[in-house]
């Protein structure tokens, strides 16, 4: 990593490179060689994505014992079905992700996890303090971009993006929290991930 | 297309539908092009909202626990995945006919053990006729297999052949439906209702049913219910794709 500097041109820098290329190393490299089989490879991919499956499932889920098994859950079917994964659909480590978040959701949303639902969805406004956490410079620099996106965002675009994401809330409940009509929720998400795509410079090869 | 449909782009990615949305988004997907560009696109972004969380120290047990559970889970044999590799399609196909055609072998008895405990008919000529149905499926030249694990545990294996009309269904290893509770089979097609297929006796945690017709069903489904089953759908446990 060069300059520690909080410089946000370098973030630029570093982001008008493909979305993953941050990520430690080659998720989507590695990921091949996992659906041959490839223990080490596998082992390698463990320790380039775990940690942020694990912060995912922690921010939806709440409760760190579930996130961890949550996060063995996840790792164990990227092995599994790594030879479902198409890169001409995305990266690896959106992939993970994505399949991450899919099973936080689940979990929450299961009926053991509805009963302290309430306090659970407050309590996730509130960020784990950062000396729990380990993070590198390329890990900070990612989240205040995404920070910055997410504040181009209108507040009600945000927030039912947020809810839905971090919530783990489907939009049908993301309609009734807000008192809003579902049409307008649906309109909200998507119009805000667009904006969001847009502020991150997100686009798949080939689009016109 | 439908507009209604394409605006739950955004609540897809995020994972804000349920499992008939999504399966019913998937389906319109399938048809729309520039639709699956944009949900890789917006999937990609969605993914970008995992950065604003703390990345977790793993503890080394749970790394060990992952590797040692992953070194003894088989892989998934896929040829390669979606259209870059139709070629193979055809083996692939036979090889996972096959494949389900020995794990009906095996679960013959639980697919007896279904015919008496849910028809309430224990003569052997019904279930003969049942091996010779789920035979007929097995063989047909079109025949595909669909496998999905399902969300609160066991899976699915779905063979069709839309040639005859039938499908097979084994679902095993489900957790117990509950007290007063079954668990009931599904096809859906689109927006029209999901038509039962088939319901589980109470308690019963595995079956190879034959389903049909198939000919127009985009998505098949098993849902927890109370005995007796229900009109619609209330808590669906899993959907397989059938395309």
């Amino acid at each position: 990593m060069p300059r520690m500097s909080g410089d946000p041109e370098q973030a630029r820098r570093l982001r008008s490179v493909p979305p993953d290329a941050a990520t430690p190393p080659n998720a989507d490299e590695l990921l091949p060689r996992v659906a041959r089989g490839d223990e080490a490879a596998f082992a390698a991919l463990y320790d380039a994505v775990a940690g942020r499956v694990l912060g995912l499932a922690r921010r939806v889920v709440r409760d760190p014992a579930q996130a961890e098994e949550v996060t063995q859950e996840v790792m164990v079917e990227v092995w599994r079905t790594a030879g479902r994964f198409d890169a001409g659909r995305g990266s690896a480590s959106a992939w993970v992700l994505t399949m991450a978040h899919r099973r936080a959701v689940d979990r929450v949303r299961s009926e053991q996890a509805h009963t302290n639902r309430a306090s659970r969805v407050s309590a996730s406004e509130t960020h784990v303090p950062y000396d729990e956490v380990v993070e590198d410079v390329t890990a900070r620099l990612e989240r205040e971009q995404v920070r910055r996106c997410l504040g181009r965002l209108t507040p009600v675009q945000r927030e039912a993006v947020t809810l839905a994401y971090y919530g783990g809330h489907t939009y049908r409940e993301v309609a009734e929290k807000l008192r809003t009509p579902l049409p307008t929720v649906k309109t909200r998400m998507r119009d805000g991930l667009i904006r969001m795509r847009d502020c991150l410079g997100i686009e798949m090869e080939g689009r016109a | 297309m439908n507009a209604d449909v394409h605006t739950l782009a955004g609540a897809y990615v995020l994972d804000a539908v349920d499992d008939l949305e999504r399966a019913a988004f998937e389906r319109h997907l399938a048809e729309c092009e520039p639709c699956r560009v944009e949900v890789a696109e917006l999937g990609e972004t969605v993914s970008r909202l995992a950065d604003d969380t703390v990345v977790e120290a793993t503890p080394p047990g749970l790394r060990e626990r992952t590797l040692a559970q992953a070194a003894r889970t088989p892989q998934l044999r896929v040829s390669a995945a979606g259209a870059t590799d139709r070629r193979h399609a055809g083996r692939w196909r036979q090889l996972t006919v096959a494949a389900a055609a020995a794990v009906l072998l095996a679960g013959g008895a639980s697919a007896v053990t279904w015919t008496v405990s849910n028809d309430r008919i224990s003569d052997e000529q019904a279930s003969s006729d049942q091996a010779r149905q789920i035979a007929a499926v097995l063989d047909a030249p079109d025949a595909r297999v669909f496998e999905r694990q399902l969300q609160p545990g066991g899976a699915a294996t779905v063979v069709i052949s839309r040639d005859r009309d039938r499908g097979v269904v084994l679902l095993r290893d489900l957790p117990t439906p509950g007290p007063g509770r079954i668990y009931e089979l599904w096809l859906i097609r689109d927006a029209e209702p999901a038509r039962s297929v088939g319901r589980l006796a109470e308690g019963v945690r595995g079956s190879t049913t034959v389903i049909g017709p198939v000919a127009q069903a985009g998505t098949f489904g098993v849902s927890n219910e109370p005995v007796g089953g229900s009109v619609a759908p209330t808590r669906i446990v899993g959907t397989v794709e059938l395309s």
